[in-house]
């Protein structure tokens, strides 16, 4: 990489090049759908692990933590198996869509979300369920007033995920295929551009995925410190 | 009248622990309860050490636990539990003590009325706009207070409200707990501040291992008279007589002979003790063990634990004329 190869990556930038615009928003809808898809099925599944007894309960929390780290490959490999032609969900034909793409993500951000609201809600004080159960709250009110009393936690466990399936390339390049102008994100943008020689794009990619990581980074912290105004009555 | 709150033959045990011991209680073991009632405007007190099954007890009441056998009714309305550090959402104390309120979907001008109703109850008015979790521990309690007094309980179960606040705060949460029972709820809490019990307590229940015990005490209602500068004063007795007592300035309501400090004759014998009451014996109730209860009327209700030996050489039976003696120094003043 050059300096020429900076200052391409600034214009780039700069005019906000079609390209760029089109993988940073490609990057963007499939992290936070699958981010989003996680959160929805994460939460409620973190709830139950931090406030109900089953069996088994360490086993399967254990198994959370472990796949928390699960490489993006054998998730995108997992996936793959399942929706290529000759897999069980073949027949939908998603294999290279972003609907692939998306699913692959989720898979990957579950076990996050999962794991790190459980950690989060279960540091919360144990009289909470208890008070809103003396309360007359129903299952549902409960679980909606715990995630709102953990929600530091919540968010920054969602926040967490989306940084992490932003940042990947493994599930994006095995069932996205990398198609231009449709399921191309920055990481494996990035991947290909540098290949070929072309770092302008690639640095240009590159500052745009800091940017984000930077804000989601700043988000957390914010969230960390952030406690509500008085409202009026 | 009916009791507000009644229980019969509960036992209790955690999951896993059903065969441990009494004496191993710890939160772990059984708890066995033949009856316990409280009626309406009663002030029950739970008194005994950690782990006696208080906290247990007061969730079997609440309905947050589920009894292994016996039975647990409250009649007409809910029984809402206070906890002991009770759990504040972290938003303002309007919005906490709004909250129940809000889930039931009632329309805003009754949520809005009743959850300043409630909190001018308990004298949190001022601090509505407050951050919840700021507040202190003494004012926490009486916002957790208030948010179960929104949902208008017929019995308000308290666990150590007084603990760990300071004596101000103390002063301010039982204010509350008399105005709630004098508007008819029953109260049953647990405490380890005797004087708390004492001051507040229409009955006190002790517990060990488990069980109730019976109680060990006379808790005399009344108000106590300016000793001026002597050493002994003197505590007026509601609707009773006056007692000799340790000299004391304040404002004492409640006082306090312990049963097995009251001495029985039945001639007025010549002693150092102060207190010196005659009296016609209601009961004589010979409990299990050496001791029996005997229970005077002299103006006002004392009941002295003799042993079963005293029983029978005093002849103690229903209506025996006794004097009852005991030192100033055995009345407590709370």
């Amino acid at each position: 990489m050059n300096l020429a190869s900076l200052i391409e990556a600034l214009r780039l930038l700069v005019i906000w090049d079609r390209e760029l615009a089109a993988i940073t928003f490609n990057s963007l809808h499939f992290a936070i759908a699958s981010t989003l898809i996680a959160a929805l099925i994460g939460t409620p599944i973190g709830v139950v692990f931090a406030f109900r007894e089953f069996r088994a309960k360490r086993t399967v929390v254990a198994a959370t933590h472990t796949l928390m780290g699960l490489p993006t490959v054998v998730v995108g490999l997992l996936v793959f198996s399942l929706l290529s032609r000759s897999g069980p969900l073949g027949g939908l034909g998603l294999m290279f869509t972003p609907t692939a793409v998306i699913i692959g993500q989720a898979v990957l951000a579950l076990p996050i979300v999962v794991s790190l609201v459980y950690g989060g809600l279960a540091r919360l004080d144990p009289e909470l369920a208890e008070t809103l159960q003396t309360l007359g709250a129903t299952r549902l009110q409960r679980t909606v007033k715990i995630v709102r009393e953990g929600r530091i936690a919540v968010v920054s466990a969602i926040l967490t995920a989306f940084g992490r399936v932003v940042g990947e390339v493994g599930t994006a390049m095995m069932l996205g295929g990398n198609v231009r102008w449709y399921t191309r994100t920055i990481t494996t943008a990035i991947a290909l551009e540098t290949q070929k020689g072309a770092f302008a794009l690639s640095v240009a990619l590159g500052i745009v995925l800091m940017t984000v990581a930077f804000g989601v980074n700043f988000g957390l912290n914010y969230l960390v410190r952030f406690r509500p105004g008085n409202r009026a009555i | 009248m009916s009791p507000a709150i009644e229980l019969r033959g509960l036992r209790f045990s955690y999951p896993g622990t059903a065969n441990t011991e009494p004496t191993q209680f710890g939160g772990q073991a059984l708890l066995q309860i033949e009856s316990l009632a409280a009626q309406a405007s009663e002030i029950v007190v739970l008194i005994g050490d950690n782990g006696c099954g208080k906290t247990t007890l007061l969730k079997l009441l609440a309905g947050l636990l589920i009894p292994d056998g016996g039975l647990v009714g409250v009649h007409n309305g809910p029984a809402l539990l206070v906890h002991q550090r009770p759990y504040l959402f972290a938003e303002s104390v309007y919005a906490n003590v709004a909250w129940p309120l809000r889930i039931r979907r009632l329309p805003r001008n009754d949520v809005r009325q009743r959850t300043l109703a409630a909190l001018e109850q308990v004298g949190l008015t001022q601090l509505a706009r407050r951050w919840a979790p700021s507040l202190s521990g003494g004012e926490k309690q009486r916002a957790a207070i208030a948010r179960a007094l929104v949902l208008q309980p017929q019995v308000l179960l308290l666990d150590e409200p007084t603990s760990n606040i300071d004596a101000a705060s103390i002063a301010a949460v039982e204010r509350v707990l008399r105005s709630q029972a004098a508007c008819g709820r029953s109260v049953i809490m647990s405490t380890h501040n005797l004087p708390s019990a004492y001051r507040l307590a229409d009955r006190i229940v002790p517990m060990k291992e488990g069980r109730l015990r019976p109680v060990a005490v006379n808790i005399l209602r009344g108000w106590a008279l300016d000793p001026g500068d002597e050493h002994i004063g003197r505590f007026q007795v509601c609707g009773g007589p006056q007692i000799f007592c340790p000299a004391a300035r304040g404002q004492y309501t409640t006082a306090v002979v312990r049963m097995d400090d009251i001495i029985l004759s039945t001639g007025a014998t010549a002693t150092s003790a102060q207190n010196r009451l005659q009296g016609d014996v209601r009961a004589v109730e010979l409990t299990a063990g050496e001791l029996a209860r005997v229970e005077i009327d002299c103006g006002c209700r004392l009941v002295s634990t003799v042993t079963h030996r005293s029983v029978d050489q005093l002849r103690l039976r229903t209506g025996s004329r006794l004097w009852v003696t005991f030192k100033a120094s055995a009345v407590e003043l709370y």
